[in-house]
């Protein structure tokens, strides 16, 4: 157990001491999941609105997709993103892979179906009322739109945070697109494998409890806010 | 009288369960306050509903302020909801505190933040809920929340007011005061009023008009022979002036403006003017004969219009015929207080 003890002594000294590859490893996390939830939530709020407010065919089949889109394992979106953008593949001109745009745009596609399916519950949890008491009062459609996110927001917070919640934690996509390049690609979860792998336990402690310390972070915020649109 | 503020003409909508609302013509005139009643299902919320462009009716024609309502022009529309607001049964309150409920309708209209404190405090004494400013509107109860949606409705002073039973889930202190909050600003405001009621003692008492549907249909009058009128003492006893010169003995003890009504059943009929202790007689004529049930009615114009019920061997035994002169006899005691 003494390689244990040691790796809880080096963890502390890399965290207390401010190590730069410790820093520079949380920088490239926080950027590709800080980005990419941000693109998620542009796309997967209106997303979860349009599915929640109108009514149009294949609706019910939209949804049904963005419910099993929730279970996408992410090494099947690692692979389809790194065979549109391998060299071979239609974007690969792109230049992407292995670079923090591609883990960006994978983490990107696993966030989408969790921002829109957390909005779409959001806003269906929505009193029938609040519109037409909105229009009642005089607003346009427009301060309608804001009234209900507002009546909403706690929900649509909730979503925002599940899906940086499952984006910072994420391994398969992260290591398939990025590389795991130190400097470059290297994030929290990509240097846990590899350090573990190399028996590094020093480093890889450290960034499991700032992973910890995130994630229960998120999860933390989720379901408080979770409790709040309830 | 003034231009009509809204009509609405060949209204008509069903729902999928057979339901259906029939109005062939609606005038609002302003200022004035009309009552809606009739039983559970009559057709009251869907009306209000209407009128406030919540509901879209299957068939209809809106003027407002003279001008046709085209429910495709967004622009006359959003004209029409600024003028016109509604206060819905089971009013909702939206997820803030009690300040920003009252404030979302002067906010939306671009109010300064000035203007709106002053407002939604004025409008809050009103309802007895100052000091509620800062509370969360979802921790109020079913009748503060109710008071705080009116307040968030008459704050706006619109032109028209819709108001689906609003004093239904208040408690019995406050209907008083919330009725005089609605007068007060009806009148302060030359508001048209329309609201929804079945209690008929409150109906008489907030409007100007009451109207009466059932199953879908307006019915063209209220209760029969009602009347608004003051009561005064006289040396001979209580006498009620209505409209029209009309004055009837009563035995209320009630002074100042009221609503009385003589029941149908209370009225004896007769061709000669009758020498009895029953105080009040009025000649008229016969307006109309009908068959209702096992009796008959008939519509006496008298100068008022009254309604009579008369068994069918009575009516049969006087030989009456619509255009016959007959005097109208009833007792004091049956001029009652509504």
């Amino acid at each position: 157990m003494n390689y244990l003890t040691r790796g809880f002594q080096e963890a502390f000294r890399l965290l207390v001491t401010g190590d730069a590859g410790v820093y520079d490893i949380i920088g490239v996390s926080l950027l590709v999941a800080l980005t990419s939830t941000l693109l998620a939530a542009t796309l997967g709020l209106p997303t979860g609105y349009v599915l929640a407010t109108r009514r149009f065919p294949g609706r019910r089949l939209v949804i049904t997709v963005l419910n099993t889109l929730l279970a996408l394992p992410t090494v099947v979106v690692g692979l389809s993103v790194y065979a549109m953008l391998s060299r071979r593949g239609p974007f690969g001109f792109l230049d992407l892979l292995y670079t923090p745009g591609a883990m960006i745009t994978g983490e990107t596609l696993l966030a989408i179906p969790i921002v829109a399916a957390f909005t779409l519950s959001a806003f269906r949890s929505i009193d029938p009322r609040v519109a037409d008491t909105a229009l009642t009062l005089g607003a346009t459609p427009f301060q309608t739109l804001r009234l209900l996110i507002s009546e909403a927001r706690f929900g649509i917070l909730a979503a925002i945070v599940a899906s940086f919640g499952r984006v910072i934690a994420e391994v398969g996509a992260a290591m398939m697109l990025g590389g795991n390049i130190k400097g470059s690609t290297r994030t929290m979860t990509t240097a846990i494998a590899l350090e573990t792998n190399k028996g590094e336990f020093g480093l890889a402690i450290a960034l499991g409890l700032i992973l910890l310390c995130t994630a229960f972070g998120a999860n933390i915020l989720f379901h408080w806010l979770q409790g709040f649109s309830d | 009288m003034a231009e009509p503020i809204l009509q609405v003409e060949n209204l008509s909508h069903q729902y999928q369960d057979g339901f259906s609302l029939q109005v062939e013509h609606f005038v609002l005139y302003p200022g004035r306050a009309y009552a809606l009643t009739g039983p559970n299902g009559s057709g009251k919320s869907t009306l209000l509903h209407i009128l406030g462009l919540l509901t879209a009716p299957h068939q209809g024609r809106f003027t407002f302020e003279g001008r046709p309502l085209s429910m495709s022009d967004g622009a006359s529309v959003r004209h029409y909801r600024r003028q016109v607001t509604l206060v819905m049964q089971q009013a909702y309150l939206f997820r803030t505190s009690v300040f920003n409920n009252v404030a979302y309708g002067l906010r939306v209209r671009g109010l300064t933040d000035d203007l709106t404190q002053i407002r939604v405090s004025h409008a809050l004494s009103k309802v007895g809920l100052t000091g509620y400013e800062t509370r969360h509107a979802h921790r109020l109860s079913g009748g503060e929340t109710q008071r705080v949606a009116l307040a968030r409705a008459l704050v706006l002073e619109p032109k028209i007011m819709l108001l689906d039973e609003p004093t239904a889930n208040i408690d019995v202190d406050y209907v008083a005061r919330i009725e005089s909050f609605i007068a007060e600003t009806r009148m302060e405001r030359q508001m048209t009023l329309v609201v929804s009621t079945h209690q008929v003692d409150q109906a008489y008492r907030m409007a100007d008009e009451v109207l009466s549907l059932r199953d879908g249909h307006m019915l063209k009058a209220g209760p029969a022979n009602l009347f608004q009128g003051v009561i005064e003492a006289s040396p001979e006893g209580p006498r009620v002036h209505i409209e029209g010169g009309f004055q009837l003995y009563t035995t209320a003890s009630q002074r100042g403006l009221a609503h009385i009504r003589i029941s149908p059943d209370d009225i004896l009929v007769s061709k000669k003017l009758l020498s009895s202790s029953a105080r009040n007689s009025l000649k008229g004529t016969i307006s109309k004969a009908s068959v209702e049930e096992d009796r008959i009615r008939l519509d006496l114009d008298a100068g008022i219009q009254l309604t009579i019920h008369i068994t069918r061997q009575s009516f049969a035994g006087l030989n009456l015929t619509v255009g016959d002169d007959i005097y109208a006899t009833f007792k004091a005691s049956a001029v009652r207080v509504v």
